[in-house]
C-alpha cells in the first residue's frame, strides 16, 4: 500500500498575499534538509506539503526530519487511496488494522475539499466508519469520546486516510529565512543553545558566536560548543561559528580592573565583539541566554550596563523564565545532555568571589577605562575563526 | 613537543608499527586449517612467546586480550565464577585502576562482601589492614603492582606472602599494566597467581593487553565462542595488535637507573617552585610517574598551558579526567581539596631525554607562575 507524508503548516497561511513567498521558503527548507537523507518527491497544495519517500525503510528519518522544521505544525502518515469510495474502505481497514485493537472505541472525521467527490463529509463519515465498524465486529463506534479518530481526507491529487493519534506535533513557528538574521552568543552553558532555537523558530536566520580562552578553556570545550552549534543547526540548516580568541582581554581585566566589576566588564567586551561580528555578517540582532534574576550578571541594573555597550537589538527571549524551563526546553530540542558535559567555559574561570549585582553604568566604564578598549577588541577581531556547522 | 604522559599510552615503535604492516599482509585467519592461517597462528604463537619469556612463565598461561580493561575484568569475574561455590568474600584496595574498582563494585551489587583495603600517605597498601581483613572466606585480592598516578610500588611480595599465610583458598591477581617494561615483573616471584599487561603501554598498539594465569582451572571464561585460546578467550585474534605487542616486548630494556634520573632531575628542578607538594615516595617508586600538586591553580589550566608550549602532561589519570571528580587515588592518601585540584601526573618513559626533562621544568615553572598571577 502506497504511503505518504503529510506535512501541514500554520502560521504561513495567515500572510495573505505574502502567502507564496513564504511557501517557496518552506519547500526549499525541507527540500534542503532532506536531500541527504532519502529520495523523496514534494509537492504542496491546500496549506500541507506531501511528502513522498521513494525508500519505505527512510520514512522514519524523513519524519525527523521534517519535525525539526520551522513552520511545520503536525506531521503524520498516511494511506493513500484513490478517490474512489470502495478503495478508500478497503485501505482504511488494512492500514488501520494496529491502531483498531479489540475493545477500543473509534469514530471517522472526514473532510472533503474536492467537492467533485460524490460524497460528502457526513456521508463519508457513515459510509467508512459502518463499514470499519462491520468488518471489526470487537471496536464499537463512539463519537463523543473515541479513543481512535479515522481521518479521511479527499484531497486534490487523491484521498487519504490516517489516524488522527499518529500523527506528531512539528516545531511550529516560521520558515527559516523569512525573518533575516541574528548573531547568537553561543556559550557552553545550557541557556545559549535555547535562546537560539527560540529565536530562530520565529524564522531568523542565526550566526554564533563564542568566545574562546585557552589554556582556560580547552580544545574539548570549544568541540562542546561546535557540538551544541550543530545541533540548532538541526533546525536551522547550517550555522556559521565565529571563534573569538579571548584570554588575553580576560587576562588584562583580572589585572586592571576591580574584581567585582570583571564579569560586566568582560561582557561588555563580549557585546562589542559581537555587533562587530555581527554588522559585518549583515546580521540585524544579538541574541543571549540572559534569563532575569539568575545569576548577579543578570540583575536588570547588570543587563542595563551590559547592554548600553552596544548600539543594535539585544534579543533576550528567556528573559522571563525560570530555569527549570529552560532546562525542559533543552532537553525538548536536544541540547542538554552536551550542554551539561563538564569542560570550563570561559565564564566559570574568570568569576569574582563578590561580583557586584547593583552596578552604575559609570563605574563600571571607568573600570573598563583603564584598558585599551579598541585595540583589544581589533587584536581580538583579527584572530576570529570561522566555522561552517551543519547539522548533526 | 615533550611527552610526559607515558602512563596515558606510549608512542608505538618502529618495530611494533612494522609489526602491524606485517599482519596486514599476513592476513589469514589463524584458525583457517590453510597455509595462509597456519602462518597467522606461527606469528601469534611467537609473539605469545616473547611475552612469556619476559614474564619468565609458560606460553600456555598466557591469554590475549583487548587490553588492560578486558584482562583485569576476565581475572576478577573468571575467578569468582571458578570459585563460586567456596565464598564470596573479595578484596582490592583504594587506589586501583577503575578497570578493577568497578569490576569490584559490581561484584558487590550480585551480593559479594568486598573489601577496599586503605593505603598509607604515601600512597603504599597498609599491610596491617590487609592483614586483618584476609581470611579463609576470601576467594580473590586484587591488588596493583605500581600505581597509575603516583607510579608507588606496592608490596606485592608481602601481599602474596599474607594471602598464602591467611587466605589459602584465594588468588592473588595484580594489575601490571604500568610496571611491565618499567620494573621486574615475574608472576613467580612476586607470588602472583594472574597478572594484567598492556600493550600500549609498552610502545606497542592500543586494543591489545594480556592475561597470565598460573593455572587455567583458576578462572571460567568471561566470554563464549569459538575453540581459539583454548576456549578460555575465544574470538578471532587481533592478529596485528598481538603482533605489535610482541615486537614491543622484545624491545623491553629495563633502565631503572635511567628512570630515576629523569624522574629525579625533574623533580630537583621543580623544587624551586613555591606552595607544591610531591605525592607518593621515592623510595618505593617505578620512576616512571612524577605526581605534584601545585596549591592553588586548577591542573587542567595548566595542563593547557603546558600544551600549547608543547609539553604534554596529565590530570589524575586519563581515563576520569573527563570527570570532574577529584583523583580517589589522592583522596585514599588524605591530601586536602586544593591539593587533590592542583595534582599534574608527569610520565617518563626510557625514551625521553635529560634535556627534555630540562626544558619541560623551565616551562612548567613558567606557566606555573604566570597562572597563580591570575588565579
Amino acid at each position: 500500500m502506497k504511503e505518504i507524508i503529510l506535512a501541514k503548516y500554520g502560521e504561513i497561511i495567515l500572510k495573505g498575499g505574502n502567502r507564496p513567498k513564504f511557501e517557496n521558503i518552506l519547500m526549499k527548507n525541507i527540500s534542503n534538509s532532506l536531500k541527504n537523507v532519502a529520495e523523496t518527491k514534494l509537492r504542496l497544495a491546500q496549506a500541507t506539503v506531501y511528502v513522498e519517500v521513494e525508500d519505505e525503510d527512510k520514512m522514519d528519518i524523513v519524519m525527523d526530519r521534517l519535525s525539526k522544521i520551522f513552520g511545520i505544525v503536525t506531521i503524520t502518515r498516511a494511506a493513500v487511496c484513490e478517490k474512489d469510495i470502495e478503495d478508500i474502505k478497503v485501505k482504511a481497514k488494512e492500514y488501520l488494522k494496529k491502531d483498531l485493537k479489540d475493545g477500543l472505541k473509534f469514530k471517522v472525521e472526514a473532510k472533503r475539499s474536492d467537492k467533485q467527490f460524490p460524497y460528502n463529509s457526513p456521508q463519508l463519515c457513515m459510509e467508512v466508519g459502518g463499514y470499519l465498524d462491520d468488518e471489526y465486529p470487537e471496536i464499537k463506534v463512539d463519537v463523543h469520546n473515541p479513543d481512535v479518530t479515522v481521518k479521511v481526507e479527499v484531497r486534490d491529487f487523491a484521498a487519504y486516510v490516517y489516524a488522527d493519534e499518529n500523527k506528531i506535533h512539528g516545531q511550529g513557528g516560521m520558515p527559516i529565512g523569512t525573518g533575516s538574521k541574528a548573531t547568537l552568543l553561543l556559550s557552553g552553558g545550557i541557556d545559549s543553545p535555547v535562546a537560539g532555537h527560540m529565536i530562530s523558530k520565529r524564522g531568523v536566520e542565526i550566526d554564533a558566536i563564542n568566545f574562546f580562552s585557552f589554556p582556560y578553556t580547552s580544545e574539548r570545550a570549544k568541540e562542546k560548543v561546535i557540538e551544541l552549534a550543530s545541533i540548532i543547526a538541526q533546525y536551522t540548516s547550517k550555522i556559521n561559528l565565529y571563534i573569538v580568541p579571548f584570554t588575553e582581554i580576560q587576562l588584562q581585566i583580572r589585572d586592571k580592573c576591580p574584581e567585582e566589576h570583571m564579569t560586566l566588564v568582560m561582557r561588555r567586551f563580549m557585546m562589542r565583539i559581537a555587533e562587530r561580528i555581527a554588522r559585518k555578517n549583515k546580521s540585524l540582532a544579538l541574541i543571549t541566554g540572559e534569563s532575569v534574576g539568575q545569576v548577579a550578571s543578570q540583575t536588570l541594573a547588570a543587563l542595563d550596563v551590559t547592554n548600553s555597550a552596544v548600539d543594535m537589538p539585544i534579543l533576550q527571549p528567556l528573559i522571563g523564565m525560570d530555569k527549570i524551563e529552560i532546562i525542559e526546553r533543552s532537553m525538548e530540542i536536544g541540547t542538554y545532555e552536551t550542554s551539561i558535559l563538564p569542560y570550563e567555559d570561559c565564564c566559570t574561570v574568570f568569576t569574582p568571589k563578590h561580583p557586584t549585582t547593583n552596578p552604575k553604568r559609570e563605574n563600571i566604564i571607568k573600570s573598563e577605562n583603564r584598558l585599551e578598549i579598541e585595540s583589544l577588541i581589533e587584536a581580538a577581531l583579527e584572530g576570529v575563526e570561522k566555522l561552517e556547522i551543519y547539522p548533526k | 613537543m615533550i611527552y610526559l604522559d607515558n602512563a596515558a599510552t606510549t608512542k608505538p615503535s618502529e618495530k611494533a608499527v612494522n609489526a602491524i604492516i606485517k599482519a596486514a599482509e599476513c592476513f589469514g585467519n589463524p584458525s583457517s586449517l590453510h597455509g595462509l592461517g597456519l602462518e597467522a597462528e606461527k606469528l601469534i604463537n611467537n609473539s605469545r612467546k616473547i611475552i612469556a619469556g619476559k614474564l619468565g612463565v609458560g606460553e600456555k598461561n598466557i591469554l590475549f586480550t583487548s587490553g588492560g580493561t578486558e584482562a583485569n575484568n576476565t581475572a576478577i569475574f573468571g575467578v569468582c565464577q571458578a570459585k563460586n561455590k567456596i565464598g564470596k568474600k573479595v578484596v582490592t584496595s583504594k587506589i586501583e585502576h577503575p578497570s578493577v574498582t568497578s569490576a569490584f563494585l559490581e561484584l558487590k551489587n550480585r551480593g559479594y562482601d568486598v573489601e577496599f583495603v586503605d593505603v598509607d600517605s604515601d600512597g603504599r597498601i597498609n599491610l596491617e589492614v590487609l592483614s586483618n581483613i584476609l581470611d579463609e572466606n576470601t576467594v580473590l585480592v586484587s591488588i596493583m603492582h605500581v600505581n597509575n598516578e603516583t607510579g608507588v610500588i606496592q608490596p606485592v611480595e608481602e601481599i602474596s606472602g599474607l594471602i598464602r599465610q591467611k587466605s589459602p583458598n584465594a588468588c592473588f591477581h595484580c594489575d601490571c599494566v604500568q610496571s611491565f617494561g618499567k620494573i621486574d615483573v615475574k608472576p613467580n616471584k612476586m607470588g602472583a597467581d594472574l597478572i594484567t599487561i598492556s600493550s600500549h603501554k609498552i610502545h606497542g598498539y592500543k586494543g591489545t593487553g594480556a592475561l597470565y594465569v598460573k593455572d587455567m582451572r583458576m578462572i571460567r571464561p568471561y566470554i563464549f565462542g569459538g575453540e581459539q585460546q583454548w576456549e578460555m578467550r575465544p574470538g578471532t585474534e587481533n592478529v596485528g595488535g598481538i603482533l605489535a605487542f610482541g615486537a614491543a616486548a622484545d624491545e623491553i630494556n629495563i633502565d631503572t637507573d635511567k628512570m630515576k634520573l629523569l624522574r629525579d632531575s625533574m623533580k630537583e628542578y621543580l623544587k624551586i617552585i613555591p606552595d607544591i607538594k610531591f605525592n607518593g615516595c621515592d623510595e618505593y617508586n617505578s620512576g616512571s610517574i612524577l605526581n605534584v600538586s601545585f596549591v592553588g591553580i586548577k591542573a587542567e589550566i595548566l595542563l593547557h598551558a603546558l600544551e600549547a608550549k608543547g609539553v604534554y602532561v596529565s590530570t589524575g589519570s586519563a581515563c576520569s579526567s573527563h570527570k570532574p571528580q577529584p583523583s580517589h587515588v589522592l583522596t585514599a592518601m588524605g591530601l586536602k581539596k586544593n591539593e587533590i585540584e592542583g595534582a599534574v601526573r608527569i610520565s617518563f618513559d626510557s625514551w625521553n631525554t635529560i634535556d627534555e626533562i630540562k626544558k619541560a621544568a623551565e616551562i612548567i615553572t613558567d606557566e606555573v607562575t604566570n597562572i597563580r598571577r591570575y588565579m
